[in-house]
C-alpha cells in the first residue's frame, strides 16, 4: 500500500490551487464566509456554479461523455478537498449530485439530451421532492399520487422538507403510481417544472430563522409523461440508487479540516477565563486534538474508499452509512465546540449579520458570525439523508444482524 | 434532613405553573419574540400579582424572607415556561448583589415591585465567565470601559456594574440605563432574549460596595443565580423530554409507533437518568446556597460549581436528544422544542460552560 500522490496528482492539485487562489475571489469569499446553511444561498450558489461550469468543473462526478471532467476517484478526492479547504460556496447537491446520475443510468435518450446540459449550465436549478409529511424515514410509504390520464399523468399530495423549493425552477418527485402489492412496488421517480399549476411552495423557517426548506402542494398537477424516468414502478430502485450519492457522494475532508482550523483560530483569539487566549489552556487543547483524532479517522476512511473505488471495488452501502452518520455528527460536534470556544459572543443571535445582504457586523469577532447558527442548523445534518438511527441500522444489518 | 416542599412552596408551584403556562402559550410567547422580545406587562404581573420578586428578599427589605430553595420553585416553573423575562439576571442575580448594601432602598423596593429593572453588567469579552477579572475603570465618580451580554440592558431602568477603583480595589456600581456616556449595542440573544454590549464613558456611578465586600458579594450572588439557573434547567428539560415522549408515542413510521423502537426507548431513558440526576444536583446546590448541607462557604461554592458542570453537559445530551428524535419537525421554528432547545443552549454557557466549573473545582482542590 502506498498513498503517496502521484506527479499527475500534485500537478492536479497544483491546477485547483491556482484556479481557485485566481477564481475564488475576496468577493466570493466574503459572501461564503457570510453563510450558515447546509447550502449557500441561491443567488451565491448560482454564481459560483457559473464559474464552475465555464471551467468545465462543474459536475465533479459526470464521465466526459456527458459533460463532466472525467476525472479519478483520486482527482475528485483533490478537487473536494481543496474547495473545502478554501470554503468555497457549498453548492446545491439536488441537480448535478443526485438527479444527474440517476437520469444518466435511467433515463432515455432523449431525457438526456435535454436535461443534462440544463443541469450543467444551471438553466435547470432542482429540489428533491421525496419525504412527505407522514413520510419520512420510512420513505416507502409516501402517499403523493400520480394517476396516468392521456399522456400526462395527474399528481395529488404533498412534499415537505424541499430544501431549496423557493429557488428552484425543477423538482424530481416520488409518487405513487400503483396502491396494490408491497409499497415499494408501486412507487416512479417523475421530473416537474415547478411552474405548472397546481403547485404552491410554502416556506418553513429553521430555528436559527433560515429559510432553505419547505412544504410544496401538489393539487391535480398536469405532468407529460415523458418527465417519467425508467419505468412506471421503478421508482424505489432509482430512489435507492440515488440515495448511495447523498450519503457517501463526495469527500468531506476538506469541509471538516477547514472547520478545525476555523475552532483553533477561534481558540488562539479568544481569551480564556484566565486572561490568556483559550489554546494555551491544555484542557481545552485537549478536546480539540480530540476532535482532530476523529476528524483523521475519516480523511483516512475516505482516502481508503478511493483507493478501492480506483481499484475498481462497488461501493459499498454500509460504506456510505459510514461516511453519512460519522460526517454529520462530527459536523455538529466541530460546530458545537468552535461556538463554546467563543465566550459570550456564542451567546448572539447573529441572523442580522449573516447572508449574502447583511450590512451589519457581528456582535464580538469576524470569526464569531457563523459558529452558533451552524451549531443550530447541523441539528439537521443527523436527520436528513437518512437519520443517524436509520444508518446504524443499516450498518448492523451488513454485519449480518 | 427534609427533602420535601414546604406546604407554601408546593401551593407557590402550583398557581405559578398554572399562570405561566397562559402567560407562555407558544403562539403569544412567538409573538413576544417577534415584537421587543419581552413584556412589560408580564413582568408587572410576575412581579405583583405573583409576587415572585420578593421570595428571596429579606423581611426588613420588603421581601418574604425565603431561601434558595423558594428560589429554586420558582426557577424550575420558569424554565418549564420557557420564560423570556430576564427574572434570573434582575431579581436573582441584581438581589444577591445589592443584598448586602445599605443605602439602595428605592432600587432595591422598585427592583421587588417591578417599577425598576436592575440589569447586572459583570462579564467582560476579555475574560468569559470569569467575574474577577475586571478592566472597567471607576475613577472620580465616572466608569470607563466595556460590558457583553448585559442581558435585559435594552429595556432597564439601572445596570450594576463591577469595575476597579484607582487602588485596583473591585467595586460595584449602580449605573443610571439613561447616564452620559452610556452606549449599547442591542441584539438578541440565541434564545431570543433582550440583551446588549454597554460601552462606557465617563459614566456617572455610584459606588455600592467595594473591596472584599464586593468581591463576595459578587461571588454569592453569582452562586445563587448559578443554583437557580440550574433549576432552571430542570423545567426546561422535564418539558423536553415529556415533549419526546409524546410524540414519539403518536408519530407512526413503518406502521408504528417509533416510540416502539428500542434504540428511541433507551435514549429516552438516558435522558430520564440525566434529569433525575440533574434534579439531585440543583436540590444540593440550593441547599449550599441556604447553607443547609452542612458545609462552609467553600463548600457552596464547589457544590455549585459541580451541579452547573453536570447540568451543562446534560442540558446538552437532553436538548440534542429532543430535537433528533422530533426528526424534520424538531430542526424548525415552528415547534416549541426547537425554542426550549434555545433556551438550552444559552444555559449551558452563561454564567460559565461545564469546562469553566471543572476548573473551578479542580483548582479548589489543588
Ligand atoms: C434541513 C433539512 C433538509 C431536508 N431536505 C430534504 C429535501 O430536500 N428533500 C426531501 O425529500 N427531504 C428532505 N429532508 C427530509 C429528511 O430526509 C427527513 O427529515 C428524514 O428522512 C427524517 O424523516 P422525518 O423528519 O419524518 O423524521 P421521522 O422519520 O419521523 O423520524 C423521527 C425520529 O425517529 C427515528 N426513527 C425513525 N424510524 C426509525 C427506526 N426504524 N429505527 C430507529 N429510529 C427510527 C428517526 O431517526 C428520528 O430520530 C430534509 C430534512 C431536513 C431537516
Amino acid at each position: 500500500m502506498d498513498m503517496t500522490p502521484t506527479a499527475d496528482d500534485l500537478a492536479f492539485e497544483s491546477e485547483v490551487r491556482a484556479f481557485l487562489a485566481e477564481k475564488f475571489t475576496p468577493d466570493l469569499r466574503e459572501g461564503a464566509a457570510r453563510q450558515a446553511g447546509v447550502f449557500a444561498e441561491g443567488e451565491l450558489a448560482r454564481t459560483w456554479h457559473r464559474i464552475l461550469h465555464e471551467k468545465g468543473w462543474i459536475a465533479p462526478t459526470w464521465p466526459r461523455e456527458h459533460g463532466g471532467p472525467g476525472w479519478t476517484p483520486m482527482q475528485r478526492y483533490i478537487y473536494e478537498r481543496e474547495c473545502g479547504l478554501a470554503g468555497t460556496p457549498s453548492l446545491p447537491a439536488m441537480g448535478i449530485a443526485l438527479c444527474g446520475p440517476v437520469i444518466m443510468a435511467f433515463g432515455s435518450e432523449a431525457q438526456k439530451a435535454f436535461f443534462l446540459p440544463k443541469m450543467l449550465s444551471g438553466e435547470h436549478y432542482w429540489c428533491q421532492g421525496f419525504s412527505e409529511p407522514g413520510s419520512g424515514s420510512d420513505l416507502a410509504s409516501l402517499r403523493t399520487r400520480a394517476v396516468r390520464d392521456g399522456d400526462h399523468y395527474v399528481v395529488n399530495g404533498s412534499k415537505i422538507w424541499t430544501t431549496h423549493a423557493h429557488e428552484a425552477n425543477w423538482i424530481f418527485l416520488l409518487v405513487r403510481t400503483r396502491a396494490e402489492g408491497p409499497k415499494q412496488a408501486g412507487i416512479s421517480f417523475l421530473l416537474a417544472p415547478l411552474d405548472l399549476p397546481g403547485i404552491t411552495v410554502t416556506p418553513i423557517l429553521s430555528m436559527s430563522g433560515e429559510h432553505e426548506v419547505n412544504q410544496v402542494f401538489l393539487d391535480n398537477v398536469r405532468v407529460p409523461a415523458e418527465y417519467l424516468v425508467g419505468e412506471e414502478n421503478q421508482g424505489w430502485e432509482i430512489a435507492k440508487y440515488l440515495l448511495t450519492f447523498e450519503r457517501g457522494g463526495g469527500s468531506s475532508a476538506g469541509r471538516l479540516n477547514a472547520q478545525l482550523a476555523r475552532l483553533k483560530q477561534v481558540a488562539k483569539e479568544q481569551p480564556g477565563e484566565d486572561g490568556a487566549p483559550l489554546w494555551d489552556d491544555p484542557r481545552f487543547r485537549e478536546r480539540v486534538m480530540r476532535l482532530e483524532t476523529e476528524v483523521m479517522a475519516i480523511d483516512w476512511t475516505e482516502r481508503r474508499q478511493i483507493a478501492s473505488l480506483a481499484a475498481g471495488a462497488v461501493t459499498n452501502g454500509a460504506t456510505a452509512s459510514i461516511l453519512k452518520l460519522s460526517v454529520s455528527e462530527m459536523l455538529q460536534k466541530l460546530a458545537q465546540l468552535t461556538s463554546e470556544a467563543l465566550g459570550s459572543d456564542a451567546l448572539a443571535d447573529q441572523r442580522h449579520a449573516l447572508g449574502l445582504h447583511a450590512n451589519e457586523a457581528p456582535i464580538g469577532g469576524a470569526y464569531a458570525l457563523t459558529p452558533t447558527a451552524r451549531y443550530l442548523n447541523t441539528r439537521a445534518a443527523t436527520i436528513f439523508g437518512g437519520s443517524s438511527e436509520i444508518q446504524r441500522g443499516i450498518i448492523a444489518k451488513s454485519l449480518g444482524l | 434532613m427534609d427533602f420535601q416542599l414546604s406546604e407554601e412552596q408546593v401551593l407557590l408551584r402550583e398557581a405559578l405553573a398554572g399562570t405561566l403556562a397562559r402567560l407562555y402559550a407558544f403562539d403569544d410567547r412567538k409573538a413576544a419574540l417577534e415584537a421587543e422580545g419581552w413584556r412589560r406587562d408580564v413582568w408587572t404581573m410576575l412581579a405583583g400579582e405573583l409576587g415572585l420578586f420578593a421570595a428571596a428578599e429579606r423581611e426588613e427589605h420588603g421581601g418574604l424572607g425565603g431561601g434558595a430553595v423558594d428560589v429554586m420553585v420558582i426557577a424550575e416553573e420558569m424554565g418549564r415556561a420557557n420564560a423570556l423575562e430576564p427574572w434570573l439576571e434582575c431579581v436573582v442575580l441584581a438581589g444577591g448583589l445589592l443584598r448586602d448594601v445599605v443605602d439602595v432602598d428605592e432600587v432595591r423596593a422598585g427592583m421587588i415591585d417591578g417599577s425598576l429593572i436592575v440589569a447586572p453588567a459583570l462579564f467582560e469579552r476579555a475574560a468569559r465567565s470569569n467575574p474577577h477579572r475586571i478592566a472597567c475603570r471607576f475613577h472620580d465618580g465616572a466608569l470607563n470601559g466595556e460590558k457583553t451580554a448585559v442581558v435585559a440592558a435594552p429595556f432597564a431602568s439601572h445596570l450594576i456594574v463591577s469595575a476597579r477603583d484607582g487602588a485596583s480595589e473591585a467595586g460595584l456600581y449602580l449605573v443610571e440605563a439613561t447616564a452620559n456616556g452610556l452606549e449599547r449595542r442591542d441584539y438578541r440573544l440565541v434564545d431570543g432574549r433582550p440583551a446588549a454590549d454597554v460601552t462606557f464613558t465617563d459614566t456617572p456611578a455610584k459606588a455600592l460596595q467595594i473591596g472584599a465586600g464586593a468581591r463576595t458579594a459578587i461571588d454569592r450572588a453569582l452562586d445563587a443565580a448559578l443554583a437557580a439557573q440550574c433549576a432552571e434547567a430542570i423545567g426546561v428539560m422535564t418539558v423536553l423530554l415529556d415533549r419526546t415522549v409524546a410524540y414519539t408515542k403518536q408519530r407512526e413510521q413503518f406502521g408504528r409507533p417509533i416510540a416502539t423502537f428500542q434504540v428511541l426507548q433507551h435514549r429516552m431513558a438516558d435522558t430520564a437518568v440525566a434529569i433525575e440526576r440533574s434534579r439531585s444536583m440543583a436540590v444540593m446546590a440550593a441547599l449550599a446556597i441556604d447553607g443547609a448541607t452542612g458545609g462552609n462557604g467553600q463548600d457552596r461554592t464547589r457544590s455549585v460549581a459541580a451541579a452547573k458542570a453536570y447540568v451543562a453537559d446534560a442540558l446538552r445530551l437532553v436538548a440534542e436528544g429532543a430535537v433528533q428524535l422530533h426528526g424534520g419537525i424538531g430542526t424548525t421554528d415552528e415547534i416549541d422544542v426547537s425554542h426550549y432547545f434555545k433556551r438550552a443552549f444559552v444555559l449551558q454557557q452563561q454564567f460559565g460552560t461545564a469546562q469553566y466549573h471543572l476548573a473551578r473545582m479542580a483548582d479548589l482542590d489543588a
